[in-house]
């Protein structure tokens, strides 16, 4: 290329590039500026994802209590008693099973869900056909805790998988009527579900009485969750609305009847030898407490809960009820 | 012998990466993840010096060290993982002209400081100041990796989801910055680092003293081309003197040397040969007292060993203060291991000489009751190996304490607010639970009355974790805090 001597003025074609240039930076920089100018003083509300209801028409109010000392026999002879698992998971399902696994316990210490009541529910729906995958946003570290109550080693003993949360799998979701409208929640498993089961287990709770199966529904909550406890009957009452679920298995293996919700010491466990299979939130939770002793107005939550339509918790007035051994 | 050594430098690399990986709940499985900490001569004499001891694998450093005073700095040139990144990034920056490589590869004085902080370290050690970690090429990588290229790599969705990695640190801005600078000194000179600062360089230079063997050049069919000089890292002059002290092994000159005139052997005395660094006695007596200065600084303020009481929380099976000081590289493996993010290098908490040691800040996470990973991964023994039952408090029945938890009654809500809470008793995980209620009777703004359960601690119980001020609702200045009050490894027993 041709140097140009310093003093040699801009010839016309080398000014007027210049000058379209310069034009063209001043539009760019001036139009962005007006273009942006208070477009987002108020970023745009997140969206609210809402979740659907996962029960199954023609199987509301129904139980099964079934007692023994065998867990998995237990959970088989409860679901049976229901009339079998193919009237809950399709083959093809995508089923999210939501145990308690809240803490980093091991098993005997009853403050998560029996191993053995988790794989079977897991193998039953594997064995039905669907996509099984368990999750929990627990207290404590997540992984730590599905290694040591040993519930992910039976998860994938059973054929399912473990869906640890995560931060991006959180969105804002609507919960209920009381005091939680909507929260953080793990809203990307319950989108990807078509089906839902929660297998929570019976324990004693400082605050609220007694954490069966409304209260398990807490570990689907993320953000600042410890803030509802202000108002914990009326939170647990929101989370019945949040989750309308395909069966429930409620875990009365080992009951944590003292110290819970966390316990720590064997001391704490009564074994219970029962499960409860049901879709009747309501009487399944009057049933655990009184399992742990608590007459169903010491629980307020039960009450809510059954003024807002979610259930009622006089078991015999349930469409279905049995009681079963195996 | 050039692409032996380059398999051997990207083998270790890819092990240290391996063994960072395995730094993990639920992969570290009894594997030897501090093996390169071991294997650092420095961290080894450093420790012994400070402590008297040599703790658990450390020994393998005092074996590098031993192969060193046969066979030179093969550890710079062949498995130091930070030398091997450096010399990546220095091959990366390389002009391409070779009259301006040589003159970047000159040997010359200032490689002669490294020796001088090698001085001011040890004498730091030898009176208890353990400073060496700052300096220690492992340390400083695994910490790096620990604190910052961990969260950054291992956890890159983060990046384009605008969020944060799952494990965060404070201070990472600090130790990113001077690993960034350091890899960034290599555009210009190769391997700065590796020359100018690495104290364990220098120590493993200095045990080169007498070795028999070392790069020798034949004066006879030398030409003085500079060639050589063009591919050496180590700045060591194999056109001239070759200083073996600062010779890394590398065989880039014998591979370079058109004539043939570079090779490895016994060295002959009659070659001029330099054998060790040429410290003047003024400043290596310099470098002593700078040592001494150095330590009286950082103990003037007295944080931790008597005098003033730093604000910190260490981990579990953390030895008393002061001894846990004369042992901690600050490594940051234990940060590495820990599940809940809670140990986070110490700022200003533990005072200067207690800089990016390991504290818990109950703001990131809490002590896992059913956890003593930190204590396996401790290389020097700062954190005494604990076993979980040893924690809980086998075989006497009294659980290893953090420190104790303390009420604030002006912000916790039952207590100031008059509303029901009780999270920090449902979260407390020791049975029975070190937190217990009584009911009262409170008045309400409008004059009625309401009855609520209030929130008390009981000192005996609580084991200090943390786990109540980690989840207490009033996120930024929890009503529930702990402090070190009552730790076990302060002694005291019963009393707080």
């Amino acid at each position: 290329m041709k140097e140009t001597p310093p003093s040699a003025a801009l010839t016309r074609r080398e000014l007027l590039l210049r000058a379209a240039g310069a034009a063209a930076l001043a539009a760019l920089s001036g139009g962005a500026g007006w273009f942006f100018h208070n477009r987002r003083l108020v970023p745009p509300s997140r969206t609210v994802t809402t979740i659907t209801p996962f029960l199954v028409p023609d199987t509301a109010s129904e139980m099964v209590i079934a007692r023994g000392t065998d867990g998995a026999a237990l959970v088989r002879a409860a679901v049976a008693g229901l009339g079998g698992i193919a009237r809950f998971v399709k083959p093809g399902d995508r089923v999210l099973v939501k145990p308690n696994c809240a803490f980093d316990r091991p098993p005997h210490l009853g403050a998560t869900t029996s191993p053995e009541v988790l794989g079977e529910v897991v193998r039953l729906c594997v064995a039905a056909g669907a996509l099984v995958r368990v999750t929990d946003n627990p207290i404590n570290d997540a992984e730590g805790c599905f290694v040591k109550s040993g519930l992910k080693d039976a998860t994938i003993k059973a054929g399912g998988e473990l869906w640890l949360p995560a931060p991006a799998l959180f969105r804002m979701t609507r919960i209920g009527t009381q005091k939680i409208t909507a929260w953080d929640a793990l809203a990307t498993p319950l989108v990807w579900a078509t089906k839902v089961i929660g297998v929570p287990t019976v324990k004693s709770h400082n605050l609220c009485g007694a954490s069966l199966t409304m209260k398990n529904w807490y570990g689907f909550l993320g953000n600042a969750r410890s803030r509802l406890h202000q108002s914990i009957h009326e939170a647990v009452a929101d989370l019945a609305q949040f989750i309308t679920p395909t069966l429930v298995v409620l875990d009365g293996m080992r009951m944590l009847v003292r110290n819970g919700p966390t316990g720590g010491s064997a001391a704490d466990v009564m074994p219970g030898n029962v499960v409860a299979a049901g879709t009747d939130q309501v009487a399944l939770d009057t049933f655990g407490a009184e399992l742990l002793g608590l007459a169903p107005h010491e629980v307020a939550y039960l009450g809510l809960a059954a003024q807002l339509g979610v259930g009622i918790m006089d078991r015999t007035k349930l469409r279905i009820m049995k009681e079963v051994r195996a | 012998m050039k692409a032996l050594r380059r398999y051997y430098q990207v083998f270790f690399l890819a092990l240290f990466c391996v063994l960072i990986y395995l730094s993990v709940q639920g992969r570290l499985k009894g594997y030897p993840v501090t093996l390169f900490l071991d294997s650092s001569a420095l961290n080894g004499i450093g420790a012994l010096l400070s402590s008297w001891n040599v703790a658990h694998s450390i020994w393998i450093g005092f074996g590098i060290l031993a192969l060193t005073a046969l066979l030179g700095r093969f550890f710079c040139g062949w498995l130091c993982p930070l030398g091997t990144i450096f010399q990546l990034v220095s091959w990366l920056s390389e002009p391409r002209a070779v009259e301006a490589r040589i003159e970047r590869n000159r040997h010359v004085a200032a490689q002669l400081y490294k020796y001088l902080l090698l001085v001011g370290l040890l004498v730091c050690a030898a009176w208890g100041v353990l400073q060496i970690g700052w300096f220690d090429p492992i340390a400083l990588l695994t910490r790096s990796t620990a604190t910052f290229l961990a969260p950054l790599i291992g956890d890159a969705r983060h990046i384009y989801g605008r969020t944060v990695p799952v494990r965060c640190f404070q201070g990472a801005p600090l130790i990113a910055g001077m690993f960034i600078g350091l890899l960034l000194l290599n555009a210009y000179r190769p391997r700065f680092w590796c020359r100018y600062v690495c104290p364990l360089g220098a120590l493993l230079g200095a045990a080169a003293r007498w070795m028999p063997f070392g790069m020798v050049r034949d004066p006879h069919t030398c030409t003085h081309c500079g060639l050589c000089e063009s591919v050496c890292p180590a700045a060591c002059a194999p056109s001239t003197t070759l200083s073996q002290y600062e010779c890394f092994l590398c065989w880039n000159c014998v591979a370079r040397c058109p004539k043939k005139s570079l090779s490895w052997g016994v060295l002959r005395t009659r070659q001029k040969v330099a054998a060790a660094p040429d410290l003047t006695r003024r400043m290596f007596l310099g470098a002593l007292g700078s040592g001494l200065a150095a330590i009286a600084a950082l103990r003037l303020p007295g944080l931790g060993r008597g005098r003033g009481a730093p604000a910190v929380m260490r981990p579990p099976g953390a030895l008393a203060e002061a001894d846990f000081l004369e042992r901690c590289l600050k490594c940051g493996q234990c940060m590495k291991v820990c599940p809940t993010n809670v140990l986070q290098p110490a700022l200003a908490e533990a005072g200067v000489e207690g800089l990016l040691t390991p504290v818990l800040n109950m703001a990131y996470g809490y002590c896992e009751l059913n956890c003593t990973l930190c204590s396996q991964v401790c290389p020097t023994g700062a954190i005494r190996r604990l076993t979980i039952a040893e924690k809980l408090g086998q075989p006497d029945g009294k659980p290893l304490k953090l420190g104790t938890a303390f009420l604030d009654r002006g912000r916790c809500l039952p207590w100031a607010m008059m509303r029901n809470c009780l999270v920090c008793q449902e979260v407390c995980p020791v049975s029975p639970k070190a937190i217990y209620t009584l009911e009262e009777e409170v008045r309400m703004a409008d004059g009625t009355r309401l009855r609520l359960r209030q929130p008390y601690v009981d000192p005996a119980k609580c084991i200090g974790c943390g786990l109540c001020q980690h989840e207490c609702p009033l996120h930024d200045r929890p009503a529930i805090r702990v402090s070190a009050v009552g730790e076990s490894r302060a002694g005291g027993g019963f009393y707080l």
